[in-house]
């Protein structure tokens, strides 16, 4: 039986709400970010040694974090940049967290998405951060130029605005082509193209989008992963754009409940991690389809959506998972925060048997 | 047994897969230490390592280029700004700039600051020598002109004139240096060379408003009011807020008012009449960018009567557009027989003779009665302010209401619905206004073509149908065999009564067939529907006509016979 078996293998309560934890690239460490009761953000540094976690840093912020990445960051100095309750987009040195090394106020509301590309010798070009925000825009960030975006996607003026959820990078596999995709709480899924500076493509999923993730950054978009309300998620083809009918997609009933969030395993790109409103992980497989591309009746190239096996699922909370992080440098380790204040180490086995 | 096999076999996997997971997660969890212990070194070597300096070889910060650009500008920008608040430094090709400088501004800036522009602050990029040459004497001329400057400032005039004709000499391009010698020569009281030096600055630089104020003043000076308020109004018209302009074209008016009661009027009409709304220019970025607002035009004056209200209303709803039309039309005629006959009490029973119906009857003995006591020219006016009134009551067909509405339409017949059209005519029959636009329309009804298509009729009908006599001159070139071609479809009753008072009018005294015109009119198309709608007092024009073209033996009986069939006589 090769199938792989999610273990907890540490489990650490806290006394705040735990929104983010990530890998600290080239370590056993991770940090959590979250909220304090009181409303103050907190941000621990814990190291994984002999069977525990051990903190390293606790570190008390006045505002809220809610999300954090270091995927804009170089591997020397592997800075996090957080985003806050209060829109601040901030980058923070872990050994020296009295100031933050950047900060500006991206956002007029809460930031619920961060990601980078750029750093950590993943993804071609320019370090850079995407940040959606309920204030409904999606602004990209570069380290290197304070105080104001580098490229900015919202809504026209008289549009509603919808609260962006999610946002990732992707299609980063050259210094120019660069592209970001956000999700709404709408159903929207958009594809902003930063070479072009425009639109690339959107769709609507229907239920709200609680996370979007490319399989990688660093390559020509390959895969998108669609976590959304309603125990769904939807996988894009996203090689093959039909002029009109857009990108392939599968969809997946999961979880029962919201799916929050789809990782995909660093070590092998076809396998992925959703994490379910009720405390539950599945694992899956994509496979996909004998030939990807076929031509519609008018000889225009389409893509062919491929199918997904479940390949483990297990309970580990009665609350929602709010994130979870698969360590790059450790083919199964990974850490996972929950609504039940609780922080847990994984150990996800016999993945490279897969 | 079987079965217990089966189940120890299950056991049996069971616990292989458990010990194999165990097996698994042991040595995972042995990998996971070494890991933990080889990630950790690498960690801190990570952390002592020196800063690699990778940034250097990152492409640049996206879309940065276009901003760099941007605050570059702005810098050059703020320079620029520097440059324009020492008016020196302004390069003699910026004529725009210089504008902007003049000898009141110059003067106090002297004061502060005596630097003259050295020849080493001009931008000469220029390659060639005699480039080179105009530069040198253009800034010679701005060195002399701010000598002249001085002088003004002094007020020693002549020695300003002086330095400001060198100026010239030098450069005889820059509208300033004849501008500031107009000033001077203003001063010196010689008005004459002040105008000549002003007309040069504005020949140089027609948008050089201080020089259209000085040729003004050297023209008021000159006792040449007209010219001078022209240049006055110039001003106004380049730069509307202009003070000095307003204010001095204001002085003259008043001066040249006085004049005008000893002397004859100059130009009365220039001046502005109270209650006269005039339009207002205004430059297209000046113009308000607010909406124009709505103003809800209220009827005052009238009696609240509800059932008059009520009949409004019905009479409205039940008012058809082609109803409308057909009282627009009648009135238009009724201004037009007004117009040409004021004298004539003809028009009047004509126009009235329209009405069928009661209500008809009972307006005519109104309006006769009305005559008995008052002039003829009020009665006109009494008939016409009653008339659209009148014929929107024809149109409700409840006999019981339309006694109390025409009694009510006599009541209101000074409302505004009605006024504003009673007041045109009384303008146009009071002020006998009427006979040199008679003579226009004559002119033009001969200029007029003969028309080949109903719509060049129709355009030219409109022009003309104020006026008979015009009409008649127009209508009596049209071949009546085209008749039925030329109004093709479009006979309306108005044009059909125009043409009945033509032939009625014209046609008859003078003895003139008109058995072709109306022959030829009956074959248009829909005729007899036109026809059938003639009120009685227009059938009985038709009458005349054909009495008329029987006594006088226009055509055969038979035929006269024929007609009035079609006539429906």
């Amino acid at each position: 039986m090769d199938k792989p078996q999610i273990i907890a293998h540490i489990q650490k309560s806290v006394n705040y709400t735990l929104f983010d934890g990530k890998w600290i690239p080239s370590s056993a460490k991770f940090v959590v970010l979250g909220s304090h009761a009181r409303g103050t953000g907190a941000m621990q540094v814990y190291e994984v040694a002999h069977g525990d976690v051990k903190l390293v840093h606790d570190i008390e912020k006045s505002k809220a974090f809610k999300c954090g990445t270091f995927g804009a960051s170089s591997l020397h100095q592997r800075y996090l940049a957080t985003g806050g309750f209060d829109g601040k987009v901030q980058i923070w040195n872990l050994e020296s967290t009295e100031l933050p090394v950047y900060s500006v106020t991206g956002h007029s509301e809460i930031i619920n998405a961060i990601d980078g590309v750029g750093g950590l010798g993943i993804g071609e070009g320019a370090p850079e951060l995407v940040t959606g925000s309920r204030d409904g825009a999606v602004k990209v960030w570069d380290p290197r130029q304070k105080s104001d975006p580098v490229a900015t996607m919202e809504p026209g003026e008289g549009e509603t605005k919808r609260d962006c959820w999610s946002v990732a990078f992707g299609h980063a596999y050259n210094a120019q082509d660069r592209c970001v995709c956000a999700g709404y709480d709408n159903g929207d899924i958009k594809l902003f193209d930063l070479r072009t500076m425009a639109l690339r493509w959107e769709t609507n999923i229907k239920n709200g989008v609680c996370c979007v993730e490319f399989d990688r950054k660093d390559i020509s978009m390959n895969k998108l992963v669609a976590a959304t309300l309603e125990a769904k998620f939807h996988v894009f083809d996203m090689r093959t754009q039909h002029p009109e009918k857009g990108f392939a997609s599968l969809s997946e009933k999961a979880h029962k409940s919201t799916v929050w969030l789809g990782r995909h395993l660093p070590q092998n790109r076809d396998v992925f991690m959703t994490c379910g409103g009720n405390g539950s992980l599945n694992l899956w497989k994509y496979s996909y389809p004998s030939n990807r591309v076929a031509k519609d009746s008018d000889g225009v190239e389409q893509g062919v959506a491929g199918t997904v096996n479940l390949l483990q699922n297990v309970n580990l909370s009665t609350q929602p998972i709010s994130s979870f992080d698969w360590s790059s440098d450790k083919e199964g380790l990974c850490v996972c925060t929950a609504f039940d204040q609780t922080l847990r180490v994984l150990i996800v086995t016999k993945l490279n048997r897969l | 047994m079987p079965v217990s096999n089966k189940q120890e076999d299950k056991m049996f996997t069971l616990q292989s897969q458990l010990r194999e997971n165990q097996a698994d997660l042991t040595s995972f969890l042995g990998e996971l230490d070494k890991w933990t212990a080889d990630i950790k070194k690498k960690d801190e070597s990570l952390q002592k390592q020196k800063p690699t300096y990778y940034e250097q070889n990152l492409p640049p910060v996206r879309n940065s280029q276009g901003k760099k650009k941007k605050k570059k500008k702005k810098k050059e920008d703020s320079v620029e700004g520097k440059t324009e608040e020492k008016p020196k430094r302004i390069s003699s090709y910026d004529y725009r700039s210089w504008d902007k400088f003049d000898v009141d501004k110059a003067c106090e800036d002297i004061k502060e600051d005596g630097d003259d522009v050295s020849l080493s602050d001009l931008e000469t990029d220029s390659e060639s020598d005699e480039e080179w040459e105009t530069i040198r004497l253009q800034q010679q001329a701005i060195e002399e002109k701010n000598k002249g400057n001085e002088y003004f400032k002094k007020g020693e005039y002549e020695q300003a004139v002086e330095w400001y004709s060198k100026g010239i000499f030098s450069d005889p391009t820059n509208a300033l240096l004849p501008g500031n010698r107009a000033m001077a020569l203003l001063k010196l009281e010689r008005y004459a060379a002040a105008e000549s030096d002003a007309t040069q600055a504005i020949q140089l630089d027609p948008l050089y408003i201080k020089s259209y104020l000085r040729r003004a003043t050297a023209r008021v000076g000159l006792q040449k009011f007209d010219l001078a308020k022209d240049d006055y109004k110039r001003i106004l018209n380049l730069d509307p807020q202009n003070k000095a302009a307003k204010t001095e074209l204001a002085k003259l008016e008043k001066e040249l008012n006085r004049g005008s009661q000893d002397r004859a009027p100059v130009s009365s009409i220039d001046i502005v009449e109270e209650g006269i709304v005039k339009p207002i220019y205004k430059l297209p970025e000046q113009r308000s960018k607010k909406p124009l607002k709505r103003i809800e035009i209220q009827e005052i004056g009238i009696e609240k009567d509800s059932s008059r209200e009520a009949a409004i209303a019905k009479t409205k709803a039940t008012q058809s557009v082609k109803s409308k039309e057909i009282i627009e039309k009648e009135s238009r005629r009724f201004e037009q027989l007004i117009a040409t006959q004021s004298e004539n009490t003809n028009p009047v029973e004509e126009a009235i003779s329209e009405k069928s119906s009661r209500i008809k009857i009972k307006d005519q003995e109104h309006t006769i009665s009305e005559i008995s006591s008052r002039n003829k020219r009020e009665e006109v006016e009494e008939t016409i302010s009653k008339k659209p009134a009148r014929s929107k009551t024809q149109e409700v067909s409840s006999s019981a209401d339309e006694t109390v509405k025409a009694s009510e339409s006599v009541k209101c017949n000074k409302t505004q619905k009605v006024s504003p059209r009673s007041e045109k005519t009384k303008a146009q029959s009071s002020s006998q206004s009427s006979s040199p636009r008679t003579i226009d329309v004559m002119e033009l009804a001969k200029q007029k073509t003969i028309p080949t298509t109903s719509f060049q009729f129709i355009a030219d009908y409109k022009e003309l149908k104020n006026n008979l006599e015009a009409f008649c001159e127009y209508f009596q070139r049209i071949n009546p065999t085209t008749f039925p071609k030329l109004f093709g479809e479009s006979l309306d009753s108005g044009v059909l009564l125009n043409m009945f008072a033509v032939l009625q009018k014209h046609f008859l005294p003078s003895k003139k067939n008109v058995y072709q015109h109306l022959k030829y009119l009956s074959e248009v198309k829909r005729f007899s529907m036109t026809v059938m709608f003639l009120s009685s007092k227009d059938k009985q024009v038709v009458k005349e006509l054909f009495t008329g073209m029987q006594d006088n033996k226009m055509a055969p009986e038979a035929e006269i016979n024929k007609l009035k069939k079609i006539y429906q006589i």
